[in-house]
């Protein structure tokens, strides 16, 4: 019924000169080389620490129920470096989803109001003494983060530009942010340990029951991610473009933002909000694979996982026994990666 | 079916030719001994059209037929319609009233992917990623043909092949579109609306913003298209007389409406121009072409 036409049958040229990169072979190579370093900083999470264990034992203990280790790897480590790596892969993915769909190299799930709504949810509870279980805690955080993303979606409305969604955004953070000190204000000394277990973004003293709370969310996410990135490839070409290849824009970019709400509020929900992973993972994604939501989508998560593991990793050894927030250790990394990413951009 | 194989053209930018006169005289004898066109009628038709932004209609009941195989030139002042007749064409814009038939059926029942497999859009408004390379752009157009898993097969890279070398940028496939000169990037994003394969190519001002050199290798790939492909080109010049001199059919409009409307000699008159332009202009024979030539007074 359609008709091809004919210079489409025609033979392949052979067109590359020098093809350095060839993009099939490249993506490939950075999902074994991002799954690779992954591993490798899954297995130093599971070792390090006190007591420090050689990496064949901990992976021993993990195994063996009777090892005197096996609690300490298993039910603490363990648990927390998956639970990195799952908030590490869903604010990479986030970000990307943003950065791509809002055509804005520095938007980020910080713009979406999501991590403000979790952490005004987050110093409620503790602060005004609410009554909430343990176990549902990180549920309370998720409805805060929906619902700060939820006002961002609804006063944004269909628009067709991308600069409104991040203004929105912007605002709705802001105001998250001012009921979060005012909340503080409220608080009594003793609630500064909240700043650092929850509000500078942490990963410390979590367990099992915080990665069952989120990890549904995530893998939803992830899934409904994996199915729009072809779509929100498009996107990054201007929105006539994209209606131009069959791609309905507005439908695609509110879609991109709810799933990128719903992963950064289940991170948020549990470690806080945690800076820069989610603007930096797609930067080094595209480094490795170039750009396309299509490619960038398969390896930005890796590298998220990678980072905030890492990152959580460090905060929990550097000043031991004390540990240092991970948003912390992210900023401190993330800020001067991001300027060496765009100064090396502008220079080329 | 019946053409021979279309050999693909050795890489254009090597050896643009100095004298496109005859070919561009003897274009529709060219597309004579070419294939037959697939279907009889016209491929693209607007028909009673009527767009508008809030209350004004900037366009008003406009009807207008594309035959395959031919290109045509939508030239005018500005704010005249023309882009939004084009964008229109291409489903990106929904008209008030009438509608676009594409292959005789009415764009709203093809499916918006069906449509992409069909027309392509090069709009104004297109936007280079940061940092993206001339494969990457040219990949996105392979995005209506994608199957569910959205993963590229053997024959997107041979689709994407084809377009970078029918584009003339199959050289610089692996360089940053920042990297590239403003007549490369265009052909760039040419490459990208080749790798949709479809029929019809739409165009909005592809030459504005380039040199003298990279406008004539433009409408020469144009013409390429339309005479070794078989593509059917609609665009948007603001050059009346590169509208005369490489397109088959001018299409003039003035206030969302057709003033004239036929082949370059039969539009690019004195009169015409004074009614849609407001320029008195004397019109010549160009010596190269014969093609009509105006001349400002």
């Amino acid at each position: 019924m359609i008709t091809i036409p004919k210079w489409t049958d025609g033979p392949v040229p052979r067109t590359t000169t020098a093809r350095r990169r060839p993009p099939s072979r490249a993506l490939p190579r950075a999902v074994a080389l991002t799954v690779a370093l992954l591993a490798l900083v899954g297995v130093a999470a599971l070792s390090l620490g006190e007591p420090t264990l050689g990496p064949v034992r901990a992976l021993g203990a993990l195994l063996d129920a009777g090892d005197p280790a096996h609690v300490v790897v298993a039910d603490v480590r363990l648990p927390r470096a998956l639970l990195g790596a799952g908030c590490g892969a869903a604010l990479a993915v986030s970000g990307l989803l943003l950065q791509d769909s809002l055509r804005n190299p520095v938007a980020g799930p910080e713009l979406l109001g999501v991590s403000a709504g979790a952490a005004v949810v987050m110093t409620a509870v503790v602060v005004l003494g609410l009554q909430v279980p343990l176990a549902l805690a990180p549920y309370a955080a998720l409805l805060g983060a929906l619902v700060a993303g939820a006002m961002v979606l609804l006063a944004i409305g269909a628009t067709r530009d991308p600069e409104h969604v991040l203004l929105v955004g912007a605002a709705v953070s802001a105001a998250g942010a001012g009921l979060v000190v005012a909340l503080v204000g409220l608080g009594t000394e003793g609630d500064v340990v909240l700043l650092f277990r929850y509000l500078l973004g942490s990963l410390a003293a979590r367990g099992w029951p915080h990665l069952e709370a989120v990890a549904p969310w995530i893998g939803l996410g992830l899934l409904a991610a994996a199915l729009l990135r072809s779509r929100v490839a498009t996107l990054a070409l201007g929105d006539e473009v994209a209606t131009g290849l069959g791609v309905p824009v507005v439908r695609t970019r509110v879609l991109a933002l709810v799933v990128a709400a719903l992963l950064a509020a289940a991170s948020a929900a549990v470690c806080g909000p945690v800076a820069y992973v989610a603007l930096l993972a797609p930067h080094v994604a595209r480094r490795l694979v170039g750009t396309g939501t299509r490619r960038t989508f398969w390896v930005a998560p890796l590298v998220g996982a990678a980072l905030l593991v890492a990152a959580d990793l460090v905060c929990r050894l550097v000043l031991y026994p004390v540990e240092v927030p991970v948003g912390v250790a992210t900023t401190l990394v993330g800020v001067p990666a991001l300027l060496l990413a765009l100064a090396g951009r502008r220079g080329r | 079916m019946t053409a021979s194989t279309p050999r693909p053209p050795t890489p254009p930018s090597a050896a643009p030719s100095i004298a496109p006169s005859a070919a561009s005289s003897a274009a529709s004898a060219v597309s004579a001994d070419g294939a037959p066109p697939p279907a009889p009628g016209p491929s693209l038709e607007a028909v009673d059209l009527s767009v508008g932004y809030r209350r004004d209609d900037v366009l008003s009941g406009l009807s207008l037929a594309v035959e395959p195989g031919t290109v045509t030139a939508l030239v005018g002042p500005n704010g005249s319609g023309k882009s939004t007749l084009l964008t229109t064409l291409a489903r990106v814009q929904r008209p008030r009233a009438g509608e676009v038939r594409l292959r005789g059926r009415a764009l709203g029942d093809w499916s918006s992917v069906e449509v992409a497999r069909q027309l392509a859009l090069l709009p104004q408004s297109a936007v280079a990623p940061a940092g993206a390379t001339v494969r990457e752009l040219v990949e996105q157009g392979r995005y209506p043909q994608l199957g569910p898993w959205a993963m590229l097969r053997r024959r997107d890279d041979a689709a994407m092949e084809r377009a970078l070398s029918l584009a003339g940028v199959g050289a610089l496939a692996d360089r940053r579109l920042d990297s590239l000169s403003g007549g490369e990037r265009q052909r760039a994003w040419i490459a990208m609306a080749l790798a949709q394969e479809t029929d019809l190519l739409l165009l909005d001002e592809p030459t504005t913003y380039l040199d003298v050199r990279h406008q004539i290798d433009l409408m020469d790939l144009v013409g390429r298209l339309r005479d070794e492909h078989a593509m059917t080109v609609v665009m948007v010049l603001h050059d009346l007389n590169q509208a005369a001199r490489y397109a088959d059919r001018v299409v003039a409009l003035r206030g969302g409406r057709i003033i004239a409307d036929g082949p370059p000699a039969a539009v690019v008159t004195a009169e015409v121009l004074r009614e849609v332009f407001e320029v008195e202009a004397r019109v010549v024979e160009d010596p190269v072409t014969g093609r009509p030539l105006f001349l400002a007074l």
